[in-house]
């Protein structure tokens, strides 16, 4: 097992099986999941159920198996001796109960000790290993089987493993030695394998099978250790460079495994094995101990990190509050706590919005020690709690995969209920629009108010209340009535004053917002200021220097000044049906033109709300831009007609191949 | 270029050679290399200065005001009548949508008032003034959007708060994205060409080196195929975003809001 810090791991490895009347076990596919241990952190403990070896059952039909189930775990966490039972409850069921565990005695020379039944508690050596074999069968069904490790004592972790028995196969004469698939640490070779012999017309002959080259690569006592398992079921074990008297069975087939400890140097050597009797038949093979190498189980850490876009903050783990509207940035670091290059999988995290995970490693492995980061976001689009994490799935090859959670980061969005109002003014009649700087104006004309009431909280506000001293009585309208005001959403109170009198009318206006069931906020607009000359005084729509636009002090012309509307909707882009409206107040009669075309001519009559409305369709029209106007007869004779004209856009589809540089 | 921007050029070579140089000397003395600039003075008058004219209307970070245009008006020098005409407004862009325009500043002079704007086109930074009639109602924008070319980072701030951030590509060393100020023209859904992703913006921004591209190179604000290059330096002169960052921006942004690129 890796740990931390050093790379002292270990184990022993193999798998074996006997198999009362098989022709020949066969090497077989690869098993097992890897071991989880607790979420969020590198597993503690490994659990490895290595490649089995299955041995036929005698008619065919079920099958002897053996497997060796190996256990590392990190020794700075476990100590020597520390209880671990492995357990194999289904493969017991499989077997119809009969299953078997050697256990190497941790004192060498003692050889194994032997324990029937589901599962066997075992202690871990001074590297954090354990190894065990398990023979099962005759009767073995073919199947997966899970294999479970539980440790003992504190934290009482748990990990799985699994193990299949094969269906049975014909094999052919000779002898096979499974290879050593998986010798593990970086510092020695501890080994195990299954070797079979096949003897045709052998049934019940003894078999010598030896390794007198294993046995001294193995340089420490007691070398090499034998478990048999012989055509008449008895399965015993022992030491020494050879095995004898191995009774083959009814098809002519013999199993043992043999398991050297950590001392063993690499190399090939050389298998024998030959028929105790006539007609003394031999057969060879090799078995190659591997350099050691280190687990090649993926490990890492997850740490997620949130930031509230733009606010510079830094990213962390801790909670934070956002805003709808704002967009929370996230970063999942990976570090490989490993001790072999490992890849990883897509990065799953709910929260991120669809598209916006980005960075990783990719397909590219992460060396031992090394970080890479994945970045996300998630727009803030409702009131609440975001708590969110990553999980993040990670291999090795030669390991199995491991997937980790990480930490949770939470972004609360709480209700804040805030509005601006913001008031601007423009004097009646000019065309440059609203704005909030001082104005001058004439005795007689008329100053237009527009106050924005912005929601720029998170909540829909109801507003009430709206005032406004300089408001001329009835001429407060717009806003949203009973209607709330959805967070980004604006509404617009109007309302107009005729400068009757020479001064400076300093105003502001105030409203009442509150969301369902809060408390109210009260604010007030801006100031706006427009100061009347007592003689006469040029118009300044915008500020600095000004037209002459003079009218005798004192006169007041409410009707013709009044009356000199704006046309409104006659602007900007129009995809489809639009309204033009203009207020009907002072005219008689007013006709429409579109692009020098007569439209419709209304009356009095025909104004609805106090305006004259028309309805154009820009989808009847070419693309571009059409000028729609208006000529009228005022109802006072003295009063100037009015002419107005608004040029509006048909723009081409917004759905286009973009002109950009890309 | 547009059509229309050609049109100005025509209608301006219709003044005195020497005339025009002096126009476009003039011209050239409004943009700087920070383009239309937010103006730290806000009510300082224009000794000497075009563009110091009367007051100003926008700052380009928390409020700024901006309009469709009313007629084709000529677009001059200074605020007056007889001043040389160096453009025309405009009331489509080169994809076909409404144009619209900013409002820096404004002037009275007699019985009109002017608006100073800036000019989208090359080269970038160009600005000159309106009867303030030739522009329909004003619109109020609180918005403004900061690419940071070294960063490779835009930031979309609303009130002066920032509400979006994103990673960015811009253009590689030999095809820079102009620094300067500029502002949004069009809103877009591109289709049929992935290089744009799934949303665009056009600005008034156009790429120095890139005149004879359609469109006459207008740097534009979109999604793109090739996420794996952001942040980098791959474009053309375009800042592209991450799909899902620019359908984000998309929906967050209007058409008139400042973009200071640095």
């Amino acid at each position: 097992m890796r740990s931390s810090a050093l790379l002292l791991a270990v184990a022993a490895t193999a798998v074996a099986a006997l198999a009362p009347g098989a022709t020949q076990a066969q090497p077989v596919r690869s098993i097992s999941t890897g071991a989880v241990a607790g979420a969020g952190s590198p597993a503690t403990c490994v659990v490895h159920s290595l490649p089995s070896f299955v041995a036929q059952g005698e008619f065919a039909l079920t099958a002897t198996a053996a497997d060796v189930i190996e256990v590392e775990c990190d020794p700075n966490i476990y100590g020597t001796g520390s209880k671990i039972k492995l357990t194999a409850s289904q493969l017991y069921s499989r077997c119809k109960g009969k299953l078997i565990w050697f256990v190497p005695d941790t004192t060498p020379s003692q050889g194994f000790f032997k324990e029937a039944g589901r599962g066997v508690s075992v202690g871990l050596d001074a590297d954090g290993n354990a190894t065990v074999a398990v023979l099962a069968g005759p009767e073995c069904s073919a199947g997966e089987s899970l294999v479970t490790a539980h440790m003992e004592e504190e934290p009482f972790e748990s990990f799985t493993t699994s193990f299949t028995v094969l269906a049975p196969v014909n094999t052919t004469p000779g002898v096979f030695a499974l290879p050593a698939s998986q010798v593990e640490d970086s510092s020695s070779s501890a080994v195990a394998t299954i070797i079979e012999a096949e003897f045709p017309g052998g049934s019940e002959k003894n078999v010598r099978i030896a390794s007198e080259e294993l046995y001294q690569r193995c340089r420490r006592a007691p070398h090499v250790r034998w478990i048999r398992m012989d055509g008449s079921e008895s399965r015993s074990e022992g030491e020494g460079s050879e095995v004898r008297e191995v009774q083959l069975d009814n098809n002519g087939n013999a199993f043992v495994i043999a398991i050297g400890d950590s001392s063993c140097a690499e190399g090939t050597s050389l298998i024998e094995a030959d028929l105790e009797a006539k007609p003394f038949t031999a057969f060879t093979t090799n078995f190659t101990v591997l350099p050691p190498q280190p687990t090649g189980e993926p490990a890492f850490t997850i740490e997620k990190r949130e930031e509230i876009a733009g606010s510079g903050s830094g990213f962390t783990s801790a909670p934070l509050k956002g805003s709808l509207g704002q967009t929370v940035d996230y970063q999942v670091v990976v570090t490989s706590t490993s001790n072999v290059a490992e890849t990883f999988g897509e990065l799953s995290d709910p929260h991120c919005d669809p598209g916006t995970i980005a960075g990783g490693p990719g397909a590219s492995p992460l060396a031992p020690g090394q970080s890479s980061t994945y970045t996300c976001q998630h727009a803030l689009t409702a009131l609440g709690t975001y708590a969110n994490e990553a999980t993040l799935t990670g291999t090795a090859v030669g390991g199995t995969p491991v997937t980790h959670t990480s930490n949770q980061v939470i972004v609360e969005v709480a209700p804040e209920p805030a509005f601006t109002i913001e008031k601007r003014q423009q004097l009646a009649g000019s065309t440059s629009g609203f704005t909030a700087l001082k104005l001058t104006g004439a005795i007689g004309q008329s100053v237009e108010y527009a106050i924005v009431v912005k929601n720029t909280g998170n909540e829909a506000l109801a507003f009430s209340n709206f005032t406004d001293a300089h408001c001329d009585s009835h001429t407060i309208a717009g806003g949203p009535g009973a209607a709330l005001v959805q967070p980004g959403a604006s509404t617009t109170y109007t309302c107009s004053h005729v400068l009757a009198s020479s001064g400076t009318y300093v105003n502001e206006a105030g409203v009442t917002g509150a969301a369902p069931g809060e408390a109210p906020l009260a604010q007030s607009s801006n100031r706006v200021e427009v100061n009347v000359p007592g003689a006469a005084s040029p118009l300044s729509p915008l500020g600095g220097s000004a037209p002459a636009n003079q009218k005798p002090a004192g006169e007041v012309l409410p009707v013709c000044e009044a009356s000199r509307p704006l046309l409104r909707g006659a602007s900007g882009p129009k995809r489809g049906t639009f309204t033009v409206q203009i207020s009907s107040l002072g005219i008689k009669r007013i006709s429409f033109y579109l692009d020098g075309h007569k439209l419709k001519t209304l009356d009095q009559s025909q104004a609805k709300g106090g305006r004259f409305t028309i309805t154009l369709d820009s989808r009847k029209l070419s693309y571009g831009a059409h000028k729609v106007s208006v000529k009228t007869r005022m109802s006072n004779a003295s009063c100037a007609a009015i002419a107005r004209t608004g040029v509006f856009v048909h723009p081409s589809t917004r759905v286009v191949v973009p002109k950009f540089t890309g | 270029m547009s059509a229309n921007r050609k049109d100005a050029r025509s209608a301006a070579s219709v003044v005195p050679w020497r005339a025009l140089a002096v126009a476009l000397v003039g011209a050239s003395l409004l943009f700087a290399p920070a383009g239309f600039g937010a103006d730290p003075a806000p009510e300082a008058a224009g000794a000497g200065s075009p563009g110091g004219f009367g007051a100003r209307l926008s700052n380009l970070r928390t409020l700024s005001l901006w309009a469709y245009p009313q007629s084709a008006a000529a677009v001059r020098r200074d605020p007056s009548p007889t001043s040389p005409v160096i453009d025309h407004l405009r009331f489509l862009t080169s994809d076909g949508q409404a144009e619209v325009y900013l409002a820096l500043r404004s002037y009275t002079v007699g019985a009109a008032t002017w608006i100073l704007l800036p000019i989208p086109g090359r080269p970038n930074g160009l600005t000159g003034w309106v009867p303030a009639d030739a522009l329909g109602d004003m619109h109020v924008s609180s918005e403004y959007l900061r690419v940071n070319r070294e960063t490779l980072r835009a930031t979309l701030y609303r009130g002066g708060r920032a509400v979006w951030s994103a990673p960015v590509g811009v253009g590689r060393p030999t095809l820079p994205t102009p620094a300067g100020h500029f502002y949004v023209t069009e809103k877009l859904a591109a289709a049929g060409q992935p290089l744009y992703g799934p949303y665009a913006l056009g600005t008034s921004a156009y790429a120095p080196l890139l005149s004879e591209w359609p469109g006459n190179g207008i740097v534009g604000i979109h999604g793109t195929n090739e996420p794996q290059l952001i942040p980098g330096r791959p474009s053309h002169g375009c800042i592209r975003l991450r799909n899902g960052d620019i359908t984000r921006l998309w929906a967050m942004i209007g058409v008139g809001t400042p973009i200071e690129i640095l």
